[in-house]
């Protein structure tokens, strides 16, 4: 089973996927780093029907460390700004034959029928783990909503599908999960 | 004279510019010599002029004025809407409600009676101010005083005041106490009998005994806002409202009526200053009356028509012109209904920062609110300790309306608005996942 370890928290993908820290590739390291400004999500995973771009933010503790860190309609354009040049960083992929990245690239690139193209799914999920007290956890499903609503205005023009989850609220059918 | 409101109406026209000249002077000049010198100097129509001046309720202000110079009004004076008991009375069969000196806010669904609650608080308070404004004064009584019962009819217009009761007879009780005091000092008790179309006043104590102990107490005039703003209804309104049948009830009139007074100068000008300021910045001019029609004042060459101006704009230009003509003032009760109707998120936001400003100041602050970011918004000034409030929640249980209260919303059981938003997050969530 592929799992992936970001921050605290461990992530689990079904046996078949195909996952990877995008990040922390020589590829992007070397080459799409040079781009100056870029940035980039944390996980990328493949399964046969979607792509899901993964930026884990793991906030527990920050409120009283950091205050300033949770703005969240910065939040909603740094995550908008990642799934961008994660797309463009593979498209590098691609053009460069990188083979990690095959998979993804061809997933994303490789035999489009032009009335196909946006059926290979992308879907860009925000992991957000805050503290989060008991009595007020209404109020975050509130706030999810509205952060959710932000990215994907900034990112309607990839057809990416935003999200905005934590461990408790990760849906099911997505079949992978997340612990720590 | 004083005593035939309707020859005021007609002589309005020809005292217009006498008015204007006493206005000026009485701006320019030491009052009381003026009265003074007017009522035992001056001619027949100079008298006749300031008998207009002094009874009719368009220039309050001057009384207020001759008031506070004759009895240095202080704080601990405000006397402010503190309890209200309601048994049998439209939808309420029995609930009981204590207000904070500063704001309050009332939730609930639609048809809870939140409405209700402030027209009944309003027309309470406006009856008691008449009643001892008129005492204050010495004048007989005027048609506004002890007439609780033609004020319940023109505000909430029932077919037959005995419509207002819930099961059997309709009882009130009604206490005011005096800014920052805990202890009520008047209460007023007051039952409308189911079978007739009049309503019955006991009160404690009475009139008579409570003004001769306390000659200058009195209770500001309220205000109250319904959800639509009037400047754009103005023009014709009064007139309108006092000679014909019309639909409006007599919210709208009074609001109309406050709007006429006279822009505040001088002192008490400068004192307000700090209360408008964070209105003005959101009004792109200013809001100016002629010729009977309002107007903003764009720059010296442009007026643009209060009809032509976004809705939003038109409500917070009218609380503004409120606070500048002093209908709005410390110790008075402004009651509004939806306030955030017509308004944007961010505008919102400023009308919270007016409010709290307002509540801290001294105005006593009733509003109804149904949008949950306005809602959040309070709760989070309250959490933040810029200003203290009461929440009050109307919940529909079986046929009775329960009222829960609480000093923030998450003493409230359950807001209505944020379940909604709730399942609204869920079934969104339904969508959005149906294809993986």
């Amino acid at each position: 089973m592929p799992t992936i370890t970001e921050k605290k928290l461990t992530f689990n993908f079904p046996k078949a996927w195909l996952v990877n820290k995008y990040d922390e590739q020589s590829f992007y390291r070397k080459k799409v780093q040079k781009c100056r400004g870029t940035a980039a999500v944390d996980i990328l995973a493949l399964s046969e029907t979607d792509l899901f771009l993964i930026e884990v933010k793991d906030f527990r503790m920050h409120r009283i460390e950091n205050k300033k860190r949770i703005q969240h309609a910065e939040l909603a354009d740094e995550f908008a700004q990642k799934v961008r040049d994660t797309i463009a960083g593979l498209y590098g992929a691609y053009r460069w034959h990188n083979s990690i990245f095959t998979p993804f690239c061809n997933y994303l690139y490789a035999n489009l029928k032009e009335e196909k193209r946006d059926i290979r799914k992308i879907t860009a999920i925000l992991f957000l783990e805050e503290d989060m007290p008991p009595v007020k956890a209404s109020d975050f499903k509130v706030v999810h909503r509205y952060l959710r609503e932000n990215m994907q205005m900034r990112l309607k023009f990839l057809q990416v599908r935003c999200h905005v989850y934590n461990k408790k609220t990760l849906p099911k059918k997505f079949g992978w999960h997340v612990m720590g | 004279m004083k005593n035939q409101s309707g020859i005021w109406r007609w002589l309005q026209p020809a005292f217009v510019g006498e008015l204007l000249a006493c206005e000026t002077i009485i701006n320019d000049l030491a009052c009381e010599t003026i009265i003074n010198d007017i009522s035992v100097n001056g001619t027949k129509n100079d008298q006749e002029i300031w008998e207009l001046l002094y009874f009719d309720s368009l220039l309050t202000d001057y009384n207020c004025g001759v008031t506070h110079r004759q009895h240095e009004t202080t704080n601990e004076q405000l006397r402010m809407l503190q309890t209200l008991y309601a048994k049998n009375f439209t939808l309420f069969s029995e609930a009981s409600f204590e207000f904070s000196p500063g704001l309050n806010v009332v939730i609930g669904d639609n048809g809870t009676g939140k409405s209700l609650l402030l027209k009944l608080a309003y027309a309470l308070e406006y009856v008691l101010h008449h009643t001892l404004q008129d005492s204050l004064h010495d004048t007989p009584l005027s048609i506004e005083a002890l007439d609780l019962s033609r004020k319940l009819k023109n505000v909430f217009q029932p077919d037959k005041l005995s419509r207002l009761c819930h099961l059997g007879d309709a009882e009130l009780l009604m206490s005011s106490s005096f800014f920052g005091q805990p202890a009520p000092d008047l209460t007023m008790a007051l039952s409308v009998l189911s079978n007739e179309d009049k309503v019955n006043i006991q009160q404690s104590p009475s009139f008579g005994a409570f003004i001769k102990n306390n000659p200058v107490k009195n209770i500001s005039l309220p205000l109250f806002f319904p959800a639509k703003e009037v400047l754009s209804i103005y023009p014709g309104f009064i007139t309108s409202y006092e000679d014909r049948e019309v639909a409006f009830d007599e919210t709208y009139y009074d609001l109309c009526k406050a709007l006429t007074r006279f822009l505040l100068r001088g002192k008490r000008r400068s004192e307000i200053a700090d209360w408008i300021a964070p209105l003005e910045s959101l009004i792109p001019g200013k809001l100016i009356l002629e010729f009977n029609r309002f107007y903003l004042q764009l720059s010296e060459q442009e007026n643009r028509e209060i009809s032509l101006v976004a809705e939003g704009i038109r409500k917070i230009a009218m609380l503004n012109y409120l606070i500048l003509n002093g209908s709005l003032t410390k110790g008075s009760t402004l009651f509004w209904d939806e306030p955030e109707a017509n308004l944007n998120a961010r505008l919102q936001v400023k009308l919270v920062d007016s409010l709290v400003q307002l509540a801290n100041a001294g105005v006593q602050i009733v509003i109804t609110v149904h949008d949950l970011f306005l809602m959040k918004e309070l709760s989070l000034r309250i959490s933040a300790g810029e200003t203290k409030a009461y929440f009050f929640e109307l919940l529909q249980e079986d046929a009775n309306i329960r009222v829960v209260q609480g000093e923030n919303l998450d003493d409230l059981l359950t807001v209505v608005a944020l379940e909604a938003a709730l399942d609204q997050y869920d079934r969104e969530q339904e969508v959005l996942l149906q294809d993986y």
